[in-house]
């Protein structure tokens, strides 16, 4: 009676390590979530709404203001999905429906070992080879043809907000394309050439067959590019200028959230400009919460219009 | 058989932790430092230690996180001594229970990229130089520039001057500012960090400083991070000008720009200005007072800094103790001939005596170190 049999046993055990695991991530999340608001509550109760409105961060008169920061964070993301997520829903339809079987794999590996690669090789690259190209050919180009525009106006440096969100694209480029790729190989081929039989051209079927099967994935895949990019600190530390300023041109430096934090978080000895840098980091985690959320909400809106 | 298998595994285990345990930290006297701070004296700093493990069995290892980093880090206690080019107060030092001594004396240069311009051939104002830093003057063929600049005015084109400073919390940016804050009444006026009533728009305090290791520059320049940040980017930006410690203006053979100094002549950045400044210095004073800047004299180059050490009075291990304070006394009698070669002056020899005489306050369990 004492023991049981070794396969009820195993099976207890199991089911205990893996509850324990759950709530091993749960419990981070929560001790994350507390320890980064009492960390901030010095600056939030100093500086209250304004906090997140307020464009001034002067470490030298203590006044603090997300704003900028936050600006930064989302403009950087959003020139980065602008890019990335039209150029990878292409590339994964090419490798998927038009690339010839071989050509897809060489393709494929390439790209996954571009998704491999370190982000602060991004940023060195973008820093000596990049910037420079951005500068001396991109940038005269765009502010002479678009000038017009408060986006391209400016001198062109080559360090900045465009060249920092264009560097975000090609690192969640690889991401979102070979997650996209695979979400499509998985429709089943049986749809595919019943759509063909009954005379489907290949981009009917593309866009009535196979992306609508792989939706789901598919922004899934967005949003996980959408999560690495809000959060990317080294590759866009070396190529934003971090300026703690908001600026409409896209020529001009700036900074996020995540450059702010490591470039001045080791020196921060004062407990308000301590407090206020961790309140940035609890302003990041809200965001990233934020975007969860709406994800999780598309993609249920999503599944119900699919299954109908 | 299974549990066989799993004794064999933990005693495997426990022999390869034993056998790690008993690493180098059993061989006697070979002290592993730790030291983090400021990349202003990095250069030296690297030779030194470099030189020092020929004739010693100590290691030391440091890392440039600037000197805001270090001062953290050494509160945090996560190394075993800090460098700053921004002094601590007496204050913040005694409710720590720090000492803090200068080290090494080094000089901050302008380096300008302005393609067809040669080493040392511009000549900036401080007032000048404070405006262009503040984002009052904004392109190379300014009529205040070339006010001093008659000769070379053709060698500066209307084009816009890219700004580039630190990003991190930087002593470097402290003494660089801490010049502006005394010497250009533009920098001064608009820079100082005032408190502004979101209301009123009132300003309800006037903080009077403009200098800090980190400070609100102009929102179209550009930050990097460390002094080699600086220098990369300014080497690779035509028409910048942004601000390093010499030493890597020399090695990346970088253009620098002549300065005026308190005396009214311009002055090239040099050993010998340098010495000039360190000359000048009164050292009996505390802290921010004895960083000299800004100081008389006509051959003398107006941005001089001073880095400072950081180690606890009460420390804990004594053999690190005493292996920490035989390698600064090494440096403070070694080390001027290598600190030279890099352009840095070295701590003059009476100042040296009074630092190791204040080193009696460095105890262990209430016991001075004995480290001579």
């Amino acid at each position: 009676m004492g023991q049981g049999t070794p396969k009820n046993r195993a099976d207890l055990i199991f089911r205990w390590l893996s509850v324990a695991c759950a709530i091993v991530v749960v419990v981070i999340i929560a001790g994350i979530f507390i320890e980064l608001s009492r960390h901030s509550s010095l600056a939030f109760q100093q500086f209250g709404f304004n906090f997140l409105i307020d464009d001034n961060w002067d470490p030298v008169s203590h006044q603090f203001g997300a704003a900028s920061s936050i600006y930064g964070t989302l403009v950087s993301t959003l020139i980065a999905m602008v890019i990335a997520v039209p150029m990878s829903l292409v590339i994964a339809l090419f490798l998927v429906e038009l690339a010839p079987p071989r050509l897809s794999r060489i393709i494929g590996g390439g790209i996954e070992l571009l998704a491999a690669i370190p982000s602060i090789i991004y940023g060195m690259w973008g820093l000596f080879v990049f910037a420079p190209f951005m500068r001396d050919y991109v940038q005269p180009l765009l502010g002479d043809t678009l000038g017009f525009l408060p986006l391209f106006q400016g001198p062109p440096m080559g360090i900045g907000m465009l060249t920092a969100g264009i560097i975000l694209a090609l690192m969640i480029l690889p991401f979102i394309s070979a997650i996209t790729r695979d979400v499509l190989q998985m429709v089943p081929k049986v749809v595919k050439e019943s759509a063909y039989g009954v005379g489907a051209t290949t981009w009917e079927v593309t866009r009535k067959v196979s992306l609508r099967y792989g939706l789901r994935g598919t922004i899934g895949a967005m949003f996980l590019g959408l999560g690495r990019a809000i959060g990317e600190t080294m590759a866009v530390t070396f190529v934003i200028g971090n300026a703690a300023a908001i600026s409409a041109s896209l020529f001009a430096p700036s900074h996020t959230i995540a450059s702010s934090l490591a470039n001045e978080f080791a020196e921060a000895v004062e407990p308000l400009y301590s407090s206020s840098l961790v309140a940035l980091g609890f302003i990041l985690f809200v965001i990233t919460i934020i975007f969860q959320g709406i994800a999780h909400l598309w993609l249920t809106r999503v599944r119900k219009s699919v299954e109908g | 058989m299974r549990t066989k298998r799993i004794v064999l595994a933990a005693l495997s285990l426990g022999v390869v932790m034993w056998a790690a345990s008993c690493g180098p930290s059993e061989e006697a006297g070979a002290v592993k430092l730790q030291g983090a701070g400021a990349t202003f004296p990095e250069p030296v700093f690297n030779q030194w230690m470099y030189q020092y493990e020929q004739v010693s069995t100590t290691k030391i290892n440091y890392e440039g996180i600037g000197s805001g980093g270090g001062q953290k880090a050494i509160i945090d206690k996560t190394v075993d001594f800090a460098s700053s080019d921004a002094p601590m107060n007496a204050p913040e030092l005694d409710e720590n229970g720090l000492l803090q001594f200068p080290i090494i004396v080094g000089g901050i240069v302008p380096v300008i990229n302005v393609p067809g311009l040669e080493k040392n051939e511009l000549k900036l104002r401080a007032d000048v130089i404070g405006r262009i830093f503040a984002g009052d003057i904004t392109t190379w063929n300014h009529p205040d520039i070339l006010s001093d600049n008659a000769e070379i005015a053709d060698k500066l084109p209307d084009k816009r001057i890219i700004v580039v400073h630190r990003s991190d919390g930087s002593g470097t940016t402290w003494t660089f500012t801490l010049f502006l804050h005394k010497a250009s009444p533009y920098w001064l006026e608009n820079m100082r960090g005032v408190q502004v009533d979101k209301a009123t728009g009132e300003i309800t305090a006037d903080l009077a400083e403009s200098y800090g290791k980190s400070i609100k520059w102009p929102g179209d320049s550009i930050g990097q991070k460390g002094n080699p940040g600086v220098a990369n980017q300014v080497m690779q930006s035509p028409f910048s000008i942004g601000y390093v410690e010499y030493a890597y203006a020399l090695q990346n053979n970088m253009t620098t720009a002549q300065l005026e100094s308190a005396a009214g002549r311009f002055v090239a950045p040099s050993l010998e200005t340098f010495a000039e400044a360190a000359i000048q210095t009164d050292w009996t004073k505390p802290g921010v007072d004895l960083v000299p800047v800004a100081q008389g004299g006509d051959n003398t180059w107006p941005i001089v800094g001073v880095s400072f050490i950081l180690i606890y009075k009460q420390q804990e291990d004594a053999n690190k103790a005493e292996e920490m304070l035989r390698y600064f006394k090494w440096c403070f009698s070694n080390g001027a001939d290598s600190a030279g070669k890099l352009h840095y002056v070295a701590i003059p020899a009476s100042v040296a005596d009074q630092v190791m005489v204040s080193w009696a306050e460095i105890t262990v369990d209430g016991q001075t170190v004995s480290w001579k």
